[in-house]
Parts: structure tokens; sequence; C-alpha cells
């Protein structure tokens, strides 16, 4: 069964309703979100509850999400941003999409720790290090800062249109790095 | 794959399984509804003008409740070993010789009561506590000691007439205690004006004893199943050969009948007030039982003796309605405090689950 989802793109992932299929899309992205918020935590205990925060609410909300619109990947760290947000905010992870969906409370061992903070440091930063340096700061403003694209235009006085296509462009690439560029 | 990335993606997998469980029927609904739409929303108007609103709704479905999670964890120390609620308040026996009192609503160490030695089983009703602890300089081993929950004090010490373990149970108004376990010694009760371990009620192996209300059920390692007279000890109905050789563990009352707990096969097994076999479901069960508002919680063990889970059934049925993964973490004791369960774990921990 999971090599059958193997084949699948990340929209396939997201609409098909199946369980299985739902652990793909972990699959491809646990990591780069573990990273993505180890490096803004610097604590992998608030990195790991934040991951697993933002993978229930991705899992909550996946019958809303539509393929044709932003990348899957990006709808995917629109929703860590906000869960992000959402901590500095109250100064706790909240984990309600996990007791919706009555899901266990996972423990950090020392070894996942230890990961979860070398993620911090290395994944994101090699992910992106390879884009051009206008898709990159794109990516950072729209996806990890949930910025509009509209304010990024007008904040680097260039048109809508660009900001997109280079959200687009570079996503692209980051997905054929991570091996899910269907 | 990292043991957190892991167990995460389990718990994903799991709750989108139940999502997809959960919601199948109402989108099959859904579809079935469209063509019929008109045609039922029509004649539901006439049934409601004939019948009545109030029958509308008369056949829903009881609410099935949310899959079991833990709501708190509470961090009691010591190596816990047996739980039970009375008295308003949670005890719980640390495994240092001190009984601990937590308040069910703030879920909060409310007082740590020295107990002499060390304490292996705990039974509480609403005006007394009760534990049985280890006396060194007794031939017999073992005392049942008596705690005032209004002053969190020791106040009697009962000596026993032959060796006892770990079956204690407070039921009608009397304390039962089951002597001389190494030898199948008699049922006994504890005389309060005496401070004594008194009388003979049926010598057998038990196992288990659990009371609910006036009655006391009691279940031998041979299978003899018994109810009684909680206040007098009477034997209200006797059942030979249930599960024998079975090697039943753990029986809980629950409305008019109880659940037992076969550790051979691992199933439990649902019997009425006169004691005959209902329903019956394998799940593995390998340790306590509780019966909470609703719910019959179930310990299970895989068969390679490691992971652990609390099955939550119907006591009704025996429908299962949801499982709790708790890993390694097996369960001393179950104990319902309303629509909770909380789970003893050796560990010092107190899992709430809901």
């Amino acid at each position: 069964m999971a090599a059958h989802f193997q084949s699948q793109s990340d929209d396939d992932l997201l609409t098909t309703d199946d369980a299985e299929a739902f652990g793909m899309f972990y699959d491809r992205h646990v990591h780069s979100v573990l990273g993505y918020f180890a490096r803004r935590t610097g604590e992998p205990e608030r990195a790991a509850d934040l991951t697993a925060e933002t993978f229930a609410s991705a899992l909550a909300a996946r019958r809303r999400y539509r393929p044709g619109g932003a990348p899957a990947v990006a709808w995917l760290f629109a929703i860590a941003a906000r869960r992000l947000a959402d901590y500095h905010r109250r100064g706790r992870v909240d984990a309600r999409a996990q007791r919706v969906l009555a899901m266990e409370p996972v423990p950090l061992g020392a070894e996942d720790a230890e990961m979860v903070r070398m993620l911090g440091e290395d994944t994101a930063v090699s992910l992106l290090s390879g884009l051009p340096a206008d898709q990159r700061a794109a990516i950072r403003w729209h996806v990890v800062d949930d910025r509009s694209y509209g304010e990024i235009a007008a904040d680097q006085r260039v048109s809508e249109q660009v900001v997109r296509q280079r959200v687009s462009r570079g996503l692209a690439a980051l997905r054929a790095r991570m091996g899910g560029s269907r | 794959m990292s043991a957190y990335i892991a167990e995460l993606r389990r718990e994903l997998v799991d709750a989108a399984e139940r999502e997809r469980r959960r919601s199948a029927p109402r989108r099959a609904l859904a579809r079935s509804r469209r063509p019929l739409a008109l045609g039922l929303a029509s004649a539901a108007v006439v049934l409601a003008a004939v019948l009545g609103i109030a029958v509308l709704g008369r056949n829903a479905p009881e609410p099935v409740p949310a899959a079991p999670r833990i709501v708190a964890t509470i961090r009691v120390g010591g190596q816990p070993l047996d739980g039970t609620i009375g008295a308003g308040s949670v005890w719980i026996a640390d495994g240092t010789g001190r009984v601990l009192r937590v308040d069910p609503r703030s879920r909060r160490v409310v007082a740590r009561i020295p107990a002499g030695s060390q304490v292996t089983a705990i039974a509480a009703s609403g005006d007394a506590v009760w534990a049985v602890t280890s006396i060194r300089l007794n031939v017999h081993g073992h005392q049942v000691v008596g705690i005032d929950p209004t002053s969190d004090r020791v106040v009697t010490h009962v000596l026993p007439t032959a060796a006892f373990g770990r079956l204690l149970e407070v039921a009608g108004g009397t304390v039962w205690v089951q002597s001389d376990m190494q030898a199948g010694g008699p049922l006994q009760r504890v005389d309060k004006r005496k401070d004594r371990i008194v009388g003979d009620f049926g010598r057998s192996w038990r196992s288990a004893i659990a009371g609910q209300g006036d009655v006391l059920w009691t279940l031998d390692v041979n299978g003899v199943l018994e109810r009684r007279d909680a206040a007098t000890g009477r034997l209200l109905a006797r059942r030979p050969g249930f599960a024998a050789g079975q090697a039943p563990t753990a029986i809980a009352p629950a409305g008019r009948g109880a659940w037992v707990a076969t550790g051979e096969d691992g199933a439990v097994t649902r019997v009425t007030d006169d004691l005959k076999v209902r329903d019956r479901v394998e799940l593995g069960a390998r340790g306590p039982m509780a019966v909470t508002d609703g719910s019959l919680w179930v310990t299970t063990v895989d068969a390679k003796g490691i992971n652990v889970e609390l099955v939550r059934l119907d006591p009704g049925t025996g429908q299962v309605l949801g499982r709790l993964r708790l890993g390694a973490r097996l369960p001393r004791a179950l104990v319902a405090v309303g629509d909770e369960v909380w789970a003893v774990i050796g560990d010092g921990t107190v899992l709430v689950i809901r």
C-alpha cells in the first residue's frame, strides 16, 4: 500500500480518502516542518509539539484543501506559520487539533530531541540555500511569514504576478529536491 | 526513522482512519438522501403532523463516546501499587508505605499519609479508607489499617487470623478480605467494633473480589463465580466451572451483572445477576478493569507482552468503542472517577483518561 502512494502527488495524497495516504504526505514533509519549528523556537520539545499540532491541523483541514491553488507544501507551511503565531501569542502550544482528533501526546526522547535540533540547523538552510535569492526571499516572506502576495509585491516594488512566479518556481524546486516533484 | 517521528505518524494515521470511518456513513447517507430528499421532506411534514414532533429522534442512536485520550497526567511519585475512590477523594498506595489522597477536581495530591509499612491493597467507602499493609513482626505478614478521611491519619489496626494478600473490598458497609490465599482460605470480614477479622464465608483460592452497592462478587482460580449480599455475606448465586482453566483475573460489576476477565484466553465475558453468560469478547485482557459512566475499560497486552492498550467497551453489549495505546505503561489499578478512568501506573504517574 505504501509503495502505491509513493508515486502519487501531494495533491493526490491530500484528496484521497485513505489514512495511509496522509501518512505518506507526513513522511514527505515531517523533517522540514520539524526543522522549521526547531529553528524558530530553539527548543526541540516545542518544535515537536508544534509539528504534531501542525499535521493534526492539516489532517483536520484536508477536506478543504483544493488542488490547483497554492502547492500542498505551501498550504502545510501556512498552517505551520499560524501554529507558530499562536504559540508566540499564547506562550504555549495549544493542542486543540490533536484533542479534536483524540490523538495521544507523543513524548520526545533524548535522541529524538537531538535529531530535531540538528534538523533545525541543517534542513531548511540546506534546502533553501540552493535557490536563487529572489525565490528564497519570496518563499520566506510568503510561506514562512504568511504575508500576502500583494503585501510582498508592494514592499519589493514588483508586480504581484512576479512574486507569485518566484514563490511557485522556488517551491517547485524545493519539491524536486525533497523527492516530491509530481 | 526516529521513535518520535514513527509514533507521531501512527497517531496521525490512526486519527485519519477514525475520521474516515466517522465520515463515511455521513457521506453515504448524504448521497442516498439526494434523490429521496423531496419525497422524505413531504412525508416528514405529514408524519410530524400525525404523530407529533416528539416522536422524531426516538430511534436516534446513543451518542458514541469519543476515542479515549489522556487528558491529564498526575505525577504522584513512588511506585504506585493500587488505587481506589471513596470519601470524595482518590486514594493511591504509592509503593513507599504511604497512602496519597488526590482531589479529583484539582487533580492534586492533598495529603500523604504514612501507613507504617508497604501498602499492597486499598479500598474505600463513603466514610472510610482501608488498606492492607505488610508487617514484619506478625507471623501472618499483613494487617488491615483504617484511615480516617477527616484527619488523614491511620486510626485502626486490624490483625488477621491468617495470612492474606491483595484482596480487599468495601461493599455494603462491610470490609471484605480473602484470608490465607496460599491455602485457599476463607472469605472474611472486618468486625469494626472489635477491630478483628472474623467469619468464614467459604474457602477458596479467590483471584478477584469486587463490590457494587449491596452486592459482592467473588471469583476463584477454578472459575467458581459467586454473588453475595455485601452486608451479610449471604450467598445469592453460585456458578461452579465458569471459565475453568482460563485463569480468571478480574471482575467488574456493571449494571445488572458483571464483566469477568480471563487471562488464559484474554477474553472478557459478561454475566447477568443470575450468573448466565451473555457476551464474550476476546481482546487480550491482561490487567485491571473498571466501569465508568457508560464505559467498560479493559487493560489489554499484546501477544508479545510489550504493548499495553486500554480498550473502551459498551458495558451493555461489549462493543468496542475505542482504544488508547499506553506503550509499556501497564496499569496496576483502574479507578472510575465519574466519566474518567484513572490509570495507576508503576512509574509514579496516574493517567487521567476520558
